[in-house]
């Protein structure tokens, strides 16, 4: 896909520019949110039927892209209990949204470095929560 | 045994995870918040482009972009966010699409004109905005009105403003002010009745919640400035009379130079500053928008 896009940019724009890369960039986090995505789909099909790891994984992803929303939900009109509760929970729920620079990449701004080692932490850490997840799973089953 | 000491590795990783990623949310969210400060509104600014893609369903794509005009002035307008740069290219978006879209051109006329914080500070771009919607719309005279309101208040082009008034005056439809206006503009330039008067009808006629509230904020300065400039004329009369200017505008009560104590439009009373002139006082509400519009002059 890459590969691709660079071709595709190189047709449209015969000289490239520094803040091109950032269409690079947009790439690699794509691949990172779809190596979260797979690592999600893993531990669900750890304890459940196929379709069932497929409605999982998908139903994750969509929240997975609202947490913010989660975040801005009317303080004033929920307890202080259901406050918390949604603001920890926007913390844990894999956030989709961190690898969204589409914007950026469409008029070529720069993205700082630490905001990519971020972003891949992110992604290392929560893939090894999950992975975890799925061989703690996995090494309770009984395969017999 | 091995079991035991698998449960508890993965209890360790999962809670130092999770903590890790509390952690690490937190950063982002910080990059975040300075890579989105601007956020994008217009991914796609060829308006050209947009209307061929929306093939026959031109004035419903407008719509959705005129919505989006609205969420975009109305989130910049909560945040205290003074940058409105997209929201020419919106606009511009929008009327291309359906050129008869009235509430677009009359809400666009105002806020790109309007300095900040109120508006993008661009006038040129709001002439245009108006002259677009004349030529679309020959007969809704409001436009000249919206037209010669940007010359008046931001441009300070009173022959341009006075030709504007001029030119709506001959539709048919126009009231009878506008002839009137026109008259009174190219005569005295600025004045506090033209600038009531066209504040006014703003606030008068609009439908718009934004629009109205910024005519109210307007005509509420406009009457805070004048009541200003007759406070400091009564405290030239007052240090005539005394030999020293007043320290409250109560002495100008006690003197007899006027009726009661003199209030703002909210209610509180007027003070004097350091230097003797007539101003808000701070506890009036009015002082903040004073100030902030004064901060962008």
């Amino acid at each position: 896909m890459g590969v691709g896009l660079f071709l595709a940019l190189i047709y449209v724009k015969p000289t490239l520019e520094r803040g091109d890369a950032t269409v690079f960039v947009a790439v690699y986090f794509i691949w990172l949110k779809l190596a979260l995505v797979v690592a999600l789909a893993l531990l669900f099909s750890c304890f459940t039927t196929p379709l069932l790891a497929i409605l999982f994984t998908a139903g994750i992803y969509i929240v997975g892209l609202y947490v913010q929303e989660l975040r801005d939900l009317p303080v004033a009109v929920m307890s202080p209990a259901m406050t918390a509760f949604t603001k920890t929970l926007s913390y844990l729920l894999p956030n989709f949204e961190n690898f969204n620079v589409m914007a950026q990449a469409a008029h070529s701004r720069p993205i700082p470095g630490a905001f990519i080692v971020q972003n891949t932490l992110y992604a290392a850490v929560y893939c090894t929560i999950v992975l975890t997840g799925a061989v703690l799973v996995f090494s309770r089953r009984n395969l017999k | 045994m091995k079991s035991a000491k698998i449960i508890v590795l993965a209890l360790v990783i999962l809670q130092g995870g999770f903590f890790g990623i509390w952690r690490l949310q937190h950063s982002i969210d910080k990059q975040q918040a300075a890579l989105k400060e601007e956020r994008d509104y217009v991914l796609l600014s060829s308006p050209k482009l947009l209307k061929a893609a929306s093939l026959e369903y031109a004035p419903l794509m407008a719509d959705f972009y005129w919505t989006r005009v609205v969420q975009f002035y109305g989130n910049k307008h909560v945040r205290g966010d003074a940058n409105l740069q997209d929201l020419w290219p919106l606009l511009d978006i929008t009327t291309t699409l359906d050129p008869h879209l009235l509430p677009a051109y009359h809400f666009g006329g105002i806020f790109l004109s309007q300095r900040a914080p109120g508006g993008a500070g661009r006038p040129d771009l709001g002439v245009q905005l108006m002259e677009r919607g004349i030529k679309a719309n020959p007969d809704y005279w409001r436009f000249y009105e919206d037209l010669g309101f940007i010359y008046y208040m931001d441009l300070k082009d009173y022959k341009k403003a006075a030709a504007a008034f001029q030119e709506g005056s001959k539709n048919p439809k126009a009231l009878i002010w506008m002839k009137a206006m026109a008259a009174k503009i190219a005569e005295e330039g600025e004045s506090y009745e033209t600038s009531f008067f066209l504040w006014n009808d703003i606030f008068m006629t609009t439908t718009d919640k934004q629009i109205k509230e910024n005519a109210k904020t307007h005509l509420l300065l406009l009457r805070v400035h004048e009541d200003c400039k007759k406070l400091d004329q009564l405290s030239d009369e007052y240090e005539k009379r005394f030999g020293h200017r007043p320290k409250r505008v109560s002495d100008l009560h006690q003197a007899g130079l006027v009726q009661g104590d003199p209030v703002d439009p909210l209610g509180y009373e007027y003070v004097f500053d350091e230097n003797g002139k007539a101003a808000l006082s701070v506890d009036s509400p009015l002082l903040e928008k004073q100030l902030f519009l004064e901060h962008f002059k």
